[in-house]
């Protein structure tokens, strides 16, 4: 029952999906910050593109709105972290939580923007296949980011999540380079949240629900999967979780197989990425 | 040069704790010069050193280097080989982010034919063919391997001053001897000024052109190359505690 | 290399169970019944309502054993809501349903060929679903669910002076939640029309069902005669906690919370939900989507009930008799407001 529409839509939202795992493989792995800006960063993205769209301005301009809005949100939590000491987990609350506010105001005070007569990334030339750009558009993010994290600064990032006291020996300002790397981090989940608003055709404040776990799952699967040291396929076992983790999700739909309910879904869904851990780790230990 | 004036310093201030540590030192390394610092626990040895890397400001006192210079000028190593690797990178990756110590840090590449060259040179001093695992992550070093590897890390880049804070506390005597030689080693060639805290007192007797004891917040006593050579590690160890 | 390998056959695997899914044969609507599919924003009382209503309307007409309904609820998650309907889309309904805004856009945007029927969008033409309530053109129709706003006001001053007999101007609390379209453009559009009436609104935010009590207590410090609760789900979820934290009557716009509230009044859901429900069967009569009206609750459907337990705990006492009275010096004034208008 699982058809090829819907094995293509799992894609598409993967690919979404993906830049908010490659964020959060960012913030969590790369530079070891337990930020939790995330759930608000993504509808900020979507918000702040769909108000652009709306003036009916260049969607590659939307975007780039979303992604420096989201690298403000990113640094915020990481200046709150750095500056003002207050602990990893509680900045990333109070921005998430403050975001909930600016969200509002900058979709006007309304929770739902529709996008459906605004020209989008994805209606922009409608011969393109969406999963053509969204893979082009993916291919070149990780292309980018695998670049940069083998430069002498995307090394520095790295290093912050390692050992912070030799960092601080070798002269890495560590308050700065939290804060590039929770920008980045945040601009990349803001991208997600922007391009699904679009894909969607509508904004809505209620879209960064489980953005934190979808994120995270996708990071985890991609790891057990490919437990390879390489940066590059580091950054493509994150997007081949995020792909993954939607297409359980698309199979746990169909439990009218097994005469369950839609509230069920989240148990279901739950059990299926149980299983797939215990699998990869049985067939790894023989 | 580093020259250290009159330096005092109070630690936990205000606190039940407060305890002043190191009273009106004052300290001169010449160029060159290999300074071993000995001392009991709790003397601000440790105390001494991070004030010289700028991690902590005395109360009064000069410190000859402008702060901002410092961190391109000084390298440290510590005891814990864990501290100064990075577990999680590979040899090479290490030795890139040390080669940039106090540099600005931008977009070009990490890998390029040059450095290669490079680490693989002087790693090769080393002999002990870390040199054909430069791939290799550095969790699959042995201690002594790692805290080789922290000493070229310190020295890779031009820096005046050396602070090596008990670097052979954590090593069994063979390696510890082995990685002390290879110290001096590039101590010596590469004509740096060194200030090294021990706790061996053979090590504190056989390296270094001056060795000083270091009590109650000021030196007590300073031992010259000639001197040394009539006193036993057991009478030095003695000198700890009258 | 072997971990490598490794990790390519569970890769392989994972993507063959895929595909080989027990239960992949196509289940395609073989047979010659009706099938239609309905998406909920959440599971909460007056969505459930809405999709009650609906499942009632089309029973009555097929029986249970003539027409197929299948529900899924969104969970509030938009990326759901899209994987569901796209599920819905290879089903081959005959009639897609949304319930909420959120759920009928990504319909629309999904299943563009379905004929779309919508229920409990307060404002069709905002959410970008239709341009013109009058032959909606897209193939997609439905029911708005609510009120007039006049009538609404109308009613809100009647029992404000029932409440508060010897006031003039009333103050009146109406907590919201700001992720809720419908509470929102409410807001808006009511401020103005209740000041003519004397009635100063006091809106009071709440983002989830825990800060109800809070919302409660806070707003009847304002001195306040009642509060009015429109159809915003975070509120209707938590209404009976807010209602027993008030120290004013609280009047609820649908009538399937009276027994959460001291005053109901407005169409029911279930009612919206039936009124939908005779808009899908119109399309599988023959009907086009586009053909259909959008349909917004009528004076008819008007009903204004009480609680009367609740209402003894503010000393006031309300008749049927009364009732009736206001909605129909409600329904008189409305269309004479109308009159002077045209």
């Amino acid at each position: 029952m699982i058809t090829s529409s819907e094995l293509i839509l799992s894609l598409v939202l993967g690919l979404i999906y993906g830049l908010v795992a490659l964020g959060i493989y960012l913030s969590f792995r790369i530079i070891d910050f337990p930020d939790l800006t995330c759930d608000g960063s993504f509808v900020l993205g979507a918000a702040s593109a769909s108000i652009v769209l709306q003036a009916d301005l260049h969607p590659l301009l939307a975007l780039t709105i979303a992604f420096i809005s989201g690298a403000l949100a990113g640094a915020m939590t990481a200046s709150l972290n750095r500056l003002l000491k207050i602990p990893a987990l509680l900045s990333g609350i109070l921005v998430a939580s403050m975001l909930y506010s600016v969200n509002l105001e900058v979709m006007g005070g309304l929770p739902n923007i529709p996008l459906i007569d605004s020209t989008t990334i994805f209606n922009l030339h409608p011969s393109i296949p969406i999963l053509l750009i969204l893979s082009i558009f993916t291919f070149v993010i990780i292309c980018l980011l695998g670049y940069l994290l083998n430069t002498d600064l995307g090394l520095a990032l790295r290093s912050l999540g390692q050992n912070q006291q030799l960092a601080k020996h070798v002269g890495i300002n560590i308050t700065l380079l939290t804060i590039l790397g929770l920008a980045l981090s945040n601009g990349l989940i803001s991208l997600g949240g922007a391009l699904l608003s679009q894909y969607q055709n509508f904004a809505d404040i209620g879209s960064g629900i489980g953005t934190l776990i979808s994120g995270l799952a996708a990071v985890m699967l991609g790891e057990q999967l490919l437990p390879f040291r390489s940066v590059w396929i580091k950054l493509s076992s994150c997007i081949i979780g995020a792909v993954l983790y939607r297409f359980v999700i698309g199979l746990a739909l169909h439990n009218e197989i097994l005469h369950l309910e839609t509230y069920h879904l989240n148990l279901i869904v739950g059990l299926m990425m149980i299983t797939i851990f215990i699998i990869n780790r049985r067939t790894r230990r023989c | 040069m580093l020259i250290l004036q009159n330096i005092s310093i109070t630690l936990n201030k205000n606190t039940k704790l407060e305890r002043p540590v190191l009273q009106n030192l004052s300290l001169t390394v010449t160029p060159g010069e290999f300074v071993v610092i000995i001392g009991p626990n709790g003397a601000g040895k440790s105390t001494l050193l991070n004030i010289i890397t700028g991690s902590l400001k005395p109360d009064s006192g000069l410190v000859s280097l402008a702060k901002a210079k410092r961190k391109k000028n000084i390298a440290i190593v510590t005891q814990d080989p864990r501290v100064g690797t990075m577990e999680q990178l590979t040899i090479y990756e290490n030795m890139a982010l040390a080669l940039k110590r106090g540099a600005k840090r931008g977009f070009k590449p990490i890998y390029n034919k040059k450095r290669k060259e490079l680490f693989h040179r002087k790693l090769a001093l080393l002999n002990m063919g870390l040199e054909k695992r430069i791939t290799d992550l550095v969790a699959n070093l042995s201690g002594g391997e790692r805290q080789a590897l922290s000493l070229i890390m310190a020295c890779l880049t031009k820096t005046k001053i050396l602070l090596l804070d008990e670097i052979t506390a954590a090593l069994d005597p063979k390696t510890a001897t082995q990685i002390m030689h290879l110290a001096d080693h590039i101590i010596r060639t590469e004509k740096l000024a060194c200030l090294m805290i021990t706790h061996n007192m053979n090590h504190a007797l056989k390296y270094g052109d001056r060795t000083l004891l270091l009590k109650n917040g000021h030196f007590a006593e300073s031992f010259t190359r000639a001197t040394k050579t009539n006193i036993t590690p057991a009478t030095l160890a003695a000198k700890f505690e009258d | 290399m072997k971990k490598l390998i490794v990790s390519l056959s569970t890769l392989a695997v994972i993507a063959l169970a895929l595909v080989f899914f027990p239960g992949c044969s196509n289940d395609q609507n073989s047979s010659a019944l009706p099938k239609i599919c309905i998406l909920q924003t959440a599971n909460h009382p007056a969505l459930d309502k809405t999709v009650q209503g609906i499942k009632t309307s089309l029973t009555n007409k097929y029986s249970q054993q003539g027409i197929t309904i299948v529900t899924e609820s969104a969970q509030s998650n938009p990326t759901l809501a899209k994987q569901i309907a796209e599920k819905f889309k290879r089903q081959n309904p005959s009639i897609v349903v949304g319930v909420g805004t959120m759920p009928t856009q990504t319909l629309q945007a999904t299943c563009p060929n379905i004929p779309l029927v919508f229920a409990s969008v307060t404002d069709p033409k905002g959410a970008g679903l239709v341009k013109e309530p009058k032959n909606p053109k897209n193939n997609i129709t439905g029911v708005s669910n609510t009120l007039p706003l006049n009538l609404q006001t109308k009613i809100l001053v009647l029992l404000l002076k029932k409440i508060a007999p010897v006031n003039t101007s009333f103050a009146l609390g109406f907590p919201y939640d700001p992720k809720e379209p419908n509470s929102l453009s409410l807001i808006r559009l009511l401020t103005p029309l209740a000041k003519q009436e004397g009635i100063t609104l006091k809106p009071q935010a709440v983002s989830s069902t825990a800060e109800v009590p809070q919302a409660a207590a806070k707003l009847s410090k304002l001195g306040l005669q009642a509060h009015f609760v429109s159809n915003d789900s975070t509120i209707l979820s938590s209404l009976i906690n807010f209602t027993q934290t008030s120290t004013v009557p609280v009047i609820s716009s649908d009538t399937d919370t009276i027994n959460s509230a001291t005053l109901a009044f407005g169409p029911s859901q279930t009612k919206v939900g039936q009124t939908a429900g005779e808009l899908i069967i119109s399309i599988l009569n023959g009907k086009k989507a586009s053909e259909l009206d959008i349909l917004y609750p009528t004076l008819e459907d008007l009903e204004i009930v009480a609680n009367e337990k609740d209402l003894k705990r503010f000393k006031i006492t309300l008749s049927n008799a009364e009732l009736a009275e206001i909605k129909k010096e409600a329904i008189r004034l409305t269309e004479t407001k109308v009159d002077s208008k045209s």
